[in-house]
């Protein structure tokens, strides 16, 4: 049986299932882990240790080992996911803010502006993305910031084709044509009639984009292209740490997990704020 | 009667869980029914009608708490296995809305022979041969077999869900409105089948319905529902004849037909608001993947119209006649494809909706933003300084209390919805009101409260109203003159008190039900489903009085005494009367 959302009906959170709860719990650990890394890390996470404290494993002193030049992982890994969480969602952010003003554009405007910003996306769709994340970063200074305003750019296509469909839809519906008769200006209409309708469309997108732009940081951070020294990335931590995938997997391994960790939880997230804000959504669950 | 009856109902109660508290659906019904003869239940919305043939049925929604006695020949009707067991064979249903009932990939042969199957015909050959015959007792030709539930009219698929429901051969059927979807003529045909089929059978039937003009042609017993018990039961004439009850006699008062024509408009004469001249509507299918080229379908095929102020004007006709093209084209909502128009004695640009012109939509709960509250819709339509008086002033013109500002649409009733929709319209100081069937959705009693409003509201403020409807009874209680349109074209104008000329206005007015009389025979009916379109009049292969030349030849609006207009040869022939 589906649950009919009503706006203004109880929580979000009331309405989220068991898994989405341990994927929102554990991203407000990371963030709080990222907010207080300060207070929270054991130890300087640049400060270098002497010759005997290099690559030393897991142990009560360094519970997560110490890297080439003896700083303390678990340090790092708490430091580093300020980086994942702020590229992930000021790329998202952008991506969304982008998609979404391309989309209503599409959808409300006239039938050429339609066409041309569809064309557009379409190009964009049709190039490789990596490829062109590569170029971009290859020509310019690399750096987190760059990498933040590369992964929005190259991600709001599908953002802007879920919102075109719904703004399409809804500008056959009545309420909008009865905006339409009182003479109000496009942006009006747009603003008033028709993002109120596709936000949640767009938080569930946005959600379960926030994975994939931790996936992307981490890589181009670990091709050496994002964050640079001082700073500390989950990426960077495991390029650091390739050279000794044998004899310290520990450099490897904890980043690895962060990440997967991350991602899994932007993604339960996601999957649960679908369930409970779309009611076809909820109707699978039932099924399966 | 001491033997139990096919159906007894004895204090049933059904309460449903909400937000704001327990709902109070049924409040202690009692009502039976002997097998065979047809009892009508009338209520207005919200009076537990609905609920009522759903606990028959069991199909109650699992939270809502059910007390008293329902039962079978005797038996219990709980609401489980054996009561499940019952639907279809002892118990069947149709429903308001056909195309929701039917599988849209299958046939509709292929649906039938499964339910025909269901029901424990189990040879193929036997099957094919039930099917065949109660497609025969629908009044459908057996050709309908091979077609999709979306190649079917509104009226064909409702007999196609009454042959179903006839399959198991069951001794009561329940009918929650199966014809409010439908047009005068095509619900003509359908009741008339229902009827017949019922009485030739021997059935039960339990019509569900809030309009007593639709079954005081048929029905054997009436029964008026109010706030969730029955109020008044007993036989139809008698009910009708003396009703004993304030909201009996409410129903009775509400029916369009009993309510008095309307005084010429007060401002006799005023300026034309809206005036269209040889107006052209299209629909464009344009090129697809596969198909390049454009289909064009002509819906408004040369309209000439003038609304005065202070004036109504109904404009009737049936579904797909074109009316609602032309009230998205008199609004700016749709491109005319020719013709002109003109609002104040100022053409308007094509597609370009204006204030001066707003549209009253059918489904109010649609028309507004769901997510806007009330109070700042009005406030939007109001022009900029005012907003905050013209919200509450708006509101109390049309009946609702200010403290409905704060609420959302779907918060509201039906009539309260429609209401706010109207002081956003009239927010925007329009100079016409375009109307299509904003009362369809509403019951009888909602609809009378809705046009006084109107009616009020338009002595006051002088706006010219374009009322859209197919209800021609409706249209007069309202309207100052009628124009009645087939087929994209205006057939006939008349004032609201006049004597229609045209046979397909007297059609429309035989097949329209009205207290007491008995809807026509449908032996005249079954070809008034799909027109084929011809050079010459749309209208003769349904007409009485089609000659030969009338296929062939288009007759032009000829305008016969003052504010009277027909587009019929044969009439004129006979010097403008029938």
């Amino acid at each position: 049986m589906s649950r009919d959302v009503a706006p203004g009906g109880p929580g979000l959170l009331g309405g989220l299932d068991v898994s989405s709860r341990w994927g929102l719990a554990i991203v407000l650990l990371i963030v709080v882990l990222a907010a207080f890394a300060g207070l929270l890390a054991p130890e300087d996470p640049n400060a270098v240790g002497t010759a005997e404290t290099h690559l030393q494993a897991p142990s009560i002193r360094h519970p997560l080992g110490t890297d080439v030049l003896g700083r303390d992982v678990l340090s790092r890994l708490v430091y580093g996911s300020r980086a994942s969480l702020a590229v992930g969602w000021l790329s998202v952010m952008l991506a969304v803010v982008l998609g979404t003003t391309i989309g209503l554009a599409a959808g409300i405007g006239p039938a050429w502006l339609d066409r041309t910003l569809m064309a557009v996306t379409d190009v964009f769709l049709a190039f490789p993305r990596i490829f062109l994340i590569l170029l971009l970063v290859a020509v310019a200074t690399p750096s987190l910031v760059l990498v933040t305003v590369v992964i929005g750019v190259t991600g709001w296509m599908s953002v802007a084709r879920l919102v075109r469909a719904e703004a399409l839809a809804l500008r056959e519906r009545e309420f909008v044509l009865a905006a339409r008769g009182l003479e109000l200006s496009a942006l009006r209409l747009a603003w008033r009639h028709v993002l109120p309708h596709v936000v949640p469309l767009i938080l569930v997108a946005a959600t379960l984009r926030l994975g994939n732009a931790v996936l992307l940081e981490s890589f181009l951070s670990y091709l050496g292209l994002g964050a640079q020294e001082p700073l500390i990335s989950w990426g960077a931590m495991i390029e650091h740490g390739r050279g000794h995938l044998l004899d310290a997997w520990w450099l490897t391994a904890f980043p690895g997990l962060a990440i997967t960790l991350m991602v899994v939880s932007y993604n339960l997230l996601g999957d649960g704020i679908r369930d409970r804000l779309d009611p076809r959504g909820g109707m699978r669950r039932v099924d399966r | 009667m001491s033997a139990p009856g096919l159906l007894t109902i004895e204090k049933l109660g059904v309460v449903f869980p909400g937000p704001a508290g327990p709902v109070r659906a049924l409040t202690g019904l009692d009502l039976s029914l002997a097998s065979g003869g047809i009892t009508a239940l009338v209520g207005v919305s919200g009076s537990g009608k609905t609920v009522a043939g759903l606990a028959v049925l069991g199909l109650l929604p699992r939270e809502a708490v059910v007390s008293g006695r329902l039962a079978w020949r005797g038996e219990p009707l709980d609401g489980g296995r054996a009561h499940r067991a019952r639907l279809g064979r002892e118990i069947a249903m149709i429903f308001q809305d056909p195309g929701a009932s039917l599988d849209p990939v299958w046939t509709v042969g292929a649906q039938i022979v499964e339910t025909v199957r269901a029901s424990g015909v189990s040879h193929r050959s036997a099957a094919e041969a039930r099917v065949e015959a109660l497609l025969a007792e629908v009044h459908l030709s057996a050709s309908v077999r091979e077609r999709y539930p979306h190649q079917l009219s509104g009226g064909q698929k409702q007999r196609v869900m009454l042959a179903l429901s006839l399959a198991g051969d069951p001794d009561l059927l329940i009918a929650d409105e199966p014809t409010t979807a439908l047009d005068v003529t095509i619900q003509a045909g359908v009741l008339d089948t229902l009827q017949a089929v019922v009485r030739k059978r021997g059935m039960a039937m339990l019509f569900i319905t809030h309009d007593l003009s639709l079954v005081s042609g048929f029905a054997d017993r009436l029964a008026v529902i109010h706030a969730g018990r029955i109020i008044e039961e007993g036989p139809a004439e008698s009910v009708l004849a003396a009703p004993a009850r304030t909201q009996t006699r409410e129903l009775l008062a509400a029916l369009p037909e009993n309510s008095p024509l309307r005084d010429s408009p007060s401002k006799s004469a005023g300026s034309p608001v809206l005036t269209v001249e040889a107006l052209r509507v299209e629909h464009v299918h344009r090129q697809t993947f596969w198909r390049r080229g454009r289909a064009v379908q002509p819906a408004v095929r040369g309209v000439d119209l003038t609304v005065h102020e202070g004036e109504s004007v109904a404009l009737v006709g049936e579904s797909g006649c074109g009316k609602t093209s032309l009230a998205l084209a008199v609004t700016g909502h749709l491109a005319a494809a020719g013709g002109a128009l003109e609002l104040c004695g100022e053409p308007r640009p094509a597609a370009e909706p204006a204030r001066l012109a707003q549209l009253i939509f059918q489904d109010a709960g649609a028309a507004l933003d769901p997510r806007q509250s009330c109070g700042k819709a009005i406030a939007e339509a109001a022009t900029a300084g005012q907003d905050r008086t013209a919200t509450a002033a708006g509101l109390q013109d049309v009946g609702l209390p200010p403290d409905v500002a704060a609420r959302l649409p779907h918060q509201l009733s039906g009539g309260q919805r429609q209401r706010v929709a109207l002081a956003r319209a009239l927010a925007a100081q329009p100079r016409l009101l375009v109307a299509d069937e904003p009362t369809a959705s509403l019951d009888v009693v909602m609809q009378a409260r809705i046009v006084d409003l109107l009616k009020r509201l338009q002595d006051a403020q002088g706006w010219g109203l374009l009322w859209i409807t197919h209800d021609l009874p409706l249209a007069r209680s309202i309207c100052h003159r009628i124009v009645v349109m087939y087929h994209g074209e205006i057939v006939e104008e008349l004032p609201a008190g006049g004597e229609p000329l045209h046979p397909y206005t007297r059609e429309l007015v035989a097949m329209t039900p009205v207290l007491g009389e008995r809807i026509p025979s449908a032996g005249t009916l079954t070809r008034a489903e799909g027109v084929p379109p011809t050079a010459g009049c749309a209208f003769a292969p349904r007409c009485p009085l089609a000659q030969p030349s009338c296929t062939l030849e288009k007759s032009p609006l000829t305008e016969t005494a003052a504010g009277r207009r027909i587009r019929c040869p044969e009439v004129l022939r006979n010097g403008g009367t029938h």
